[in-house]
């Protein structure tokens, strides 16, 4: 017997990145916009889905991903858009052959806008691909400003950032200039959008950069 | 915690590329895995050992490569490397920055015991 050394340069995700790929290409083909929504629990992820489902003018569809409940999805269901709930069942996030199998259940070519509400989690839904189009950082003031260097994965790679509550600022000591300063300095692109879901004050500019994002991919 | 699914990615890959190879088993796994992955290397060595029992690379030892950084100007060409991204080339300001490295979640190499002489 011996021991031998073997070469193997392969990606530890490769299995799942062949349905990130697959349902990049199938989107693409078909001009659907995939946002993967990423944000702590509690950060307003569904409040804020909630608010831009009921003001869109485009034909949107949710994947709702959870540990467990049926809670969120039964939100955003008396919308009155489709959705489709995955349970994790302790996995802190989704994985694109979930996300492959909920898209099953819906009719696309009614569909303009997927939202993927992905786990409450600023760590690890980060490092999954999920064919999406981009991912969106969704931060509460509550949550403090420092947020975007401490998980800087997510702030560096995300399309924009949505900063949620902005009501409770002033109760909360949430230093602004701090927050977008570090946002910045992870990521000079990003799209910085604030939002108050209880007023509804910001949905309009978040629902006109989707219908950008959209405009865009179906541009010839 | 996505090192539980990272070690079950890494199992699924492996289990079947040793029978496949007819390997008695596997002993060492070879990683590279870029700083920015927000892997903890300590959590993802408990979740080997506790996942890979009663399989061909039970008593595997992981080597975790780690890879630093490396962003990339788009506008200038300028290089660097650091802890965290940077969204903006310290030298010309433009925000075209690439991350050349950082991101990496690789199986480089294994050392594995061959059957030898014996009928796999």
């Amino acid at each position: 017997m011996a021991t031998k050394r073997v070469s193997v340069f392969k990606s530890v995700l490769a299995a799942d990145e062949q349905f990130a790929l697959r349902i990049r290409r199938e989107m693409d083909e078909r001009g659907v916009l995939v946002l993967n929504l990423i944000g702590s629990p509690g950060a307003g992820k569904t409040s804020l889905l909630e608010g831009s489902l009921r003001r869109c003018r485009f034909r949107a569809a949710v994947v709702e991903g959870d540990i467990a409940t049926a809670r969120d999805a039964e939100r955003i269901a008396s919308c009155g858009v489709p959705v489709v709930q995955i349970n994790t069942k302790g996995g802190c996030h989704l994985e694109a052959n979930l996300v492959s199998k909920a898209l099953g259940a819906f009719e696309l070519d009614k569909i303009d806008v997927i939202f993927i509400e992905n786990v409450g989690n600023l760590v690890c839904p980060a490092e999954f691909d999920l064919g999406e189009d981009c991912k969106v950082a969704v931060c509460s003031t509550a949550e403090g400003a420092d947020k975007p260097l401490k998980y800087p994965h997510l702030f560096h790679e995300c399309k924009a950032v949505v900063l949620t509550k902005k009501d409770l600022s002033p109760y909360v000591r949430f230093d602004r200039e701090l927050f977008w300063g570090d946002v910045e300095a992870l990521n000079g692109k990003a799209v910085k959008i604030e939002v108050d879901n209880l007023t509804g004050e910001g949905i309009d500019t978040w629902l006109e950069w989707v219908e950008e994002c959209l405009e865009q991919k179906r541009r010839p | 915690m996505h090192e539980m699914s990272l070690v079950e990615a890494i199992l699924e890959s492996l289990v079947p590329l040793c029978v496949e190879n007819r390997w008695r088993k596997i002993e060492r796994v070879v990683l590279r895995i870029g700083s920015l992955r927000q892997v903890i290397p300590e959590a993802l060595v408990f979740c080997f050992e506790a996942a890979s029992s009663g399989t061909p690379l039970a008593d595997a030892s992981i080597e975790i490569k780690e890879v630093p950084i490396r962003q990339k100007c788009a506008s200038c060409g300028l290089e660097w490397e650091g802890e965290v991204p940077l969204g903006r080339c310290s030298g010309c300001r433009s925000v075209e920055v690439e991350t050349i490295a950082g991101l990496e979640l690789e199986i480089e190499a294994l050392e594995v015991l061959e059957n030898g002489d014996e009928k796999g």
